[in-house]
Parts: C-alpha cells; sequence; structure tokens
C-alpha cells in the first residue's frame, strides 16, 4: 500500500500515470485534442469517470479521512472546508499540467450537505481563467437534491453543470463570470458533495 | 429591565393625539386587542427591544371574516416560479395590479394613512402611505429564501401576513439573524408562520433573515412586501 509520506512528487507522479490510472478514454491524444476543441467552442466540458477505480478508491478514502471545518458567512456561503494533503495536490496538478496543460496556484476542496449553498456576490472577484472542479460523491446524486454548479456571465446567461460522482468540470471563466453551487435541499439527506476546487 | 434611554418618546410618534374613534378602517380590519392604547405601548417597547433587530409578529392581527376573504382571494391568482442563487419559491404580480375585489381592497387598506400611521405608531418609523411593494408568496415542499438584508434603496419595514399553519417540523419558518453570546453570526429569533399572524421587522444593514427551506408537503402561503421611508 502507498504511503504518502514516502513519496515524493514525481514518486507518486511515475507511479500512477505508468500505470494508466486515469480512465484510458482521456489518454488518448485524439479524445484529448477533441476536449481541447470542445472546450474552445463550449467555453466548458465535464469529463465524466475522470479517475480509474483503483485511484478513485484511494481518492475516495483520503477525501473521507480530511477534517472538515465548517464555514457560514452571510451572503456568501455556507459550507464546509478541508486542507489539502500532499497526495491529493500531486495527483490534480499533475493531471491538470499534463493533460490539459493547466497550472494551479489554489486548491481548495469543501464539502457540501444538506443547507449548504454558496451565492453569487460582487464581492467576489472573478478574472478570466480556465477553471477546473474534480467532483465527488460517494452516494448517488441526484438533480432533485440540488448541489447544481451554476456559472453566472456577465449578461445573467447561465450554465447549469449537474453533480456527477468522479467528474472533471473544465471551464473557460470570462471575466466577470461567476459561479454558485445551488442549495442542497433535504432530499440530499445525509448525502454529501466534495469539490477539489483548482484555480 | 428597560433602560430610560430605550424607552419610546410615545408623545414625539404622536400617540397621545390617537383615538380610535378617528380611525374606522382600523377598527374595520384589526382586531381590537391591537387598538388598545395601552396595548400599543408595549408592542412599542416589543419592537424596540426585539433581538436581534427590531421586529413584532402579531397573531390573530386580522378579523377572522376578512382573512377567510383574503386567503381565498389570493388562491386563484397565478404564482409563478422564481428561481436563483437566493432562492426557489412561487410568487405573484404585485397585487397593486390585480383585478380581484378583495385583493385591491386590502392592498388599499395596508397603503392607507390610517394604517400606516398606525404602523408609525408601533414602530416609530416615518413610512411613506399609498406607496408599498405587496405580492403573494408560496412555498412547497424543497422551496427556501437563503440569508439576505432586504436592504434596497428607500424600503423601511418589511412585512408578512401568514395565510397557512406550519409547524417547527415543517420548516418554512423566518429566521432572523444576529450575533450570538460568543459573537458568532447565528439565528437569534423566529416566526413560525400561523394563519392570520401580521409580522414586521426593519429593514437595515444588519436585518438578514432567510426562509428555512420546507421539509414537508405543507404549503407557506403569505402576502408580503416592503414599505418605504417618507
Amino acid at each position: 500500500m502507498l504511503k504518502q509520506n514516502f513519496l515524493d512528487n514525481s514518486e507518486i507522479n511515475k507511479y500512477y500515470f505508468n500505470k494508466s490510472y486515469l480512465n484510458k478514454a482521456y489518454l488518448n491524444k485524439d479524445n484529448l485534442l477533441n476536449i481541447e476543441h470542445q472546450l474552445k467552442i463550449s467555453k466548458s466540458i465535464i469529463l465524466f469517470s475522470i479517475l480509474g477505480d483503483h485511484l478513485l478508491k484511494l481518492f475516495q478514502k483520503e477525501i473521507a479521512q480530511l477534517e472538515y471545518t465548517p464555514e457560514f458567512k452571510l451572503s456568501f456561503y455556507s459550507r464546509k472546508k478541508a486542507r489539502t494533503n500532499l497526495f491529493i495536490k500531486t495527483i490534480c496538478k499533475s493531471i491538470l499540467k499534463n493533460y490539459f496543460k493547466k497550472e494551479i496556484k489554489t486548491i481548495n476542496i469543501y464539502k457540501f450537505g444538506w443547507k449548504d449553498y454558496t451565492l453569487l456576490n460582487d464581492k467576489i472577484k472573478s478574472p478570466k481563467c480556465l477553471e477546473a472542479i474534480f467532483v465527488f460523491s460517494k452516494e448517488n446524486w441526484h438533480e432533485n437534491d440540488g448541489g447544481n454548479i451554476v456559472y453566472v456571465d456577465v449578461t445573467g446567461m447561465e450554465t447549469v453543470i449537474p453533480i456527477t460522482n468522479n467528474s472533471l468540470i473544465l471551464k473557460e471563466k470570462e471575466n466577470g463570470e461567476k459561479r454558485y453551487l445551488k442549495y442542497v435541499n433535504s432530499w440530499a439527506k445525509h448525502k454529501n458533495i466534495v469539490l477539489i476546487e483548482c484555480i | 429591565m428597560i433602560k430610560q434611554e430605550d424607552k419610546f418618546n410615545l408623545n414625539s410618534i404622536g400617540l397621545q393625539n390617537f383615538s380610535l374613534n378617528n380611525h374606522q378602517n382600523l377598527n374595520d380590519w384589526i382586531n381590537q386587542k391591537y387598538l388598545s392604547l395601552n396595548y400599543i405601548k408595549k408592542l412599542q417597547i416589543k419592537f424596540k427591544l426585539a433581538q436581534p433587530y427590531s421586529f413584532l409578529e402579531l397573531p390573530n392581527f386580522f378579523k377572522k371574516e376578512k382573512i377567510k376573504l383574503i386567503e381565498q382571494a389570493i388562491l386563484t391568482i397565478n404564482f409563478e416560479k422564481k428561481e436563483t442563487d437566493l432562492f426557489s419559491f412561487y410568487q405573484t404580480i404585485d397585487l397593486v395590479s390585480v383585478k380581484d375585489n378583495v385583493l385591491r381592497t386590502f392592498h388599499q387598506f395596508i397603503s392607507s394613512n390610517e394604517f400606516v400611521s398606525y404602523l408609525h405608531l408601533l414602530s416609530g418609523l416615518k413610512l411613506k402611505p399609498k406607496v408599498i411593494d405587496m405580492s403573494g408568496t408560496k412555498y412547497l415542499a424543497k422551496n427556501y429564501l437563503l440569508p439576505h438584508d432586504d436592504k434596497l434603496e428607500g424600503r423601511a419595514l418589511a412585512y408578512f401576513l401568514y395565510l397557512s399553519n406550519l409547524n417547527i417540523k415543517d420548516g418554512g419558518k423566518l429566521d432572523l439573524y444576529g450575533k450570538n453570546k460568543d459573537r458568532k453570526i447565528a439565528v437569534i429569533n423566529s416566526i413560525i408562520p400561523r394563519k392570520n399572524t401580521f409580522a414586521f421587522f426593519q429593514v437595515s444593514n444588519n436585518s438578514f433573515h432567510q426562509v428555512e427551506e420546507v421539509v414537508s408537503n405543507k404549503e407557506r402561503l403569505a402576502i408580503s412586501g416592503w414599505f418605504h421611508h417618507a
């Protein structure tokens, strides 16, 4: 079993990427070019089943072991936040750099359950950037549970992205384009969503 | 213990001149208890001292027969689904534009000089008569309104007339946010919707509130809106 503290970043990269721990569909050069093309045209793309089974299991274990602290700020959000660890950070960085040419400056990990949400707020700066969000939900998430990720551009046009376990959202954000997470309602019961936000 | 500086100067808001004989409309609409001068004095203090900010919850406020007619009338109006990052519920158009006689009369009464003066007595706020916002709202299962302050230029008082009965387990209560003993933001007070409760609070930079998600199959029906500064 891998112990993250015995590995530096290059070792983790070597281990996982040599063994094709990503979904094979995303390792094909033509598919990657197609993704890049689609992202250029539609400004957003969801890559389903992004991690292979083994890496997904390890990821879910890591996510479950993180310590989440509730955060509540009027007019902004209600959510739980966790500090990232080396394992999650390295894998996310590597996937985004190697396959989608994205360098990450910040990684934030948030958990959302019943009564959680984020709101649009003029005080949040939203510069033009490529935003990547890994989405995990161990239980079957249903659209009726709420939690959709919604991007709103400066004209008010919305792009709604439903929650799907083990997916990666890539979004070319325009200047001023904002994002919110729709209120998670009582139908979600004890289910949770974990977002790894890479900016 | 009420501090001297918290006491209302009743003379300054004209209570000494308030006479029920001159207010036939108030007598027609509002239950007698709320028109007694002694009770008004109590409500003035209650409003002023309410936590986390000035509000009043007035159960069984309107005459029973009026409420019955209003409830029947509002259910004939079309409610449209409203959904943003902040809310998910159903709302009518502004009731100033509806043709229904009962609702028009209710709108006229609520925006009348008499009722606005009455609210001035209770709240101490100088309000503009004739110009109010008023619409019907309906919350079904999973509907909510997340925390916000209602602050918009000119708004002085937010008001609600509840037209359905909910219990705490149904959700749908109005939560008022403020700072708790640990100086943390929390729900300090709540109003559970009961039919014929009229409630209002002073709009300010601190008047954060939410409508908790309705978690049962009960409908949360209300008429609500704002009075504006004179």
